[in-house]
């Protein structure tokens, strides 16, 4: 087996820039934004987290677009959802 | 069903999933044991990323108040009809039911959202907010 001089290791891979993995922890009463449309609400509406369940799925508020109340309240997979400002 | 009852999703009685006798204009079943949760007042409903500015607004009130809100609303629950129904499938029933509350010497409807999850479960409070 071919030996390095001491004090070096393998090359390492480089970052692969531009195949950024990111996790994105989503917790109750975060402002979030939708990734895509549920039910009718379109992607880009705005609200917040009222609960978080089992199974990584969100009970949200949607408060922009304004919608009437029962229409506000949607059960989301978090995956559906990042977070905004 | 009616093309436009399903068209709106509101049910009447028989197609209610697991809540059979939650129906509009009529009160929430068992309101008498309506729950709240006291975090979801303080980090939605009276907080300023939810409808803190709201209720500060109407009524002039903050987190100090959630506990006596609450049991304005609680009281308020079993005499008031639900005016909308949504099916949120195997999550069970959202309903909205409007009520006029008194806070000191203001008055307002507040909105609020109830979470039925099926026929073994109280109504819980989602969301409330008022309207001006």
């Amino acid at each position: 087996m071919r030996t390095l001089p001491r004090g070096w290791s393998p090359p390492t891979q480089g970052p692969r820039v531009g195949v950024v993995a990111t996790t994105q922890k989503i917790t109750a009463f975060d402002r979030v934004e939708l990734i895509e449309r549920v039910d009718d609400v379109p992607a880009g509406a705005r609200g917040g987290v009222l609960e978080l369940r089992d199974s990584d799925v969100a009970m949200v508020e949607i408060t922009d677009p304004s919608l009437e109340a029962v229409d506000r309240i949607l059960f989301v997979h978090v995956s559906q959802l990042r977070s905004s400002a | 069903m009616p093309p436009a009852a399903r068209a709106k999703n509101l049910r009447p009685r028989a197609y209610c999933r697991g809540v059979s006798s939650l129906q509009i204009r009529h009160p929430l079943p068992r309101a008498q044991e309506a729950i709240s949760d006291s975090t979801k007042w303080t980090g939605w409903i009276l907080a300023a990323g939810g409808h803190g500015a709201e209720w500060s607004a109407v009524f002039g009130v903050g987190f100090e108040d959630a506990d006596r809100l609450w049991e304005l609303i609680r009281l308020a629950i079993p005499n008031a009809p639900v005016t909308a129904i949504r099916d949120r499938g195997e999550y069970g029933l959202v309903a909205e039911v409007r009520l006029w509350l008194e806070v000191d010497d203001r008055a307002a409807t507040v909105v609020t959202s109830w979470h039925l999850a099926d026929e073994n479960s109280p109504p819980r409070l989602v969301t409330a907010y008022p309207r001006p």
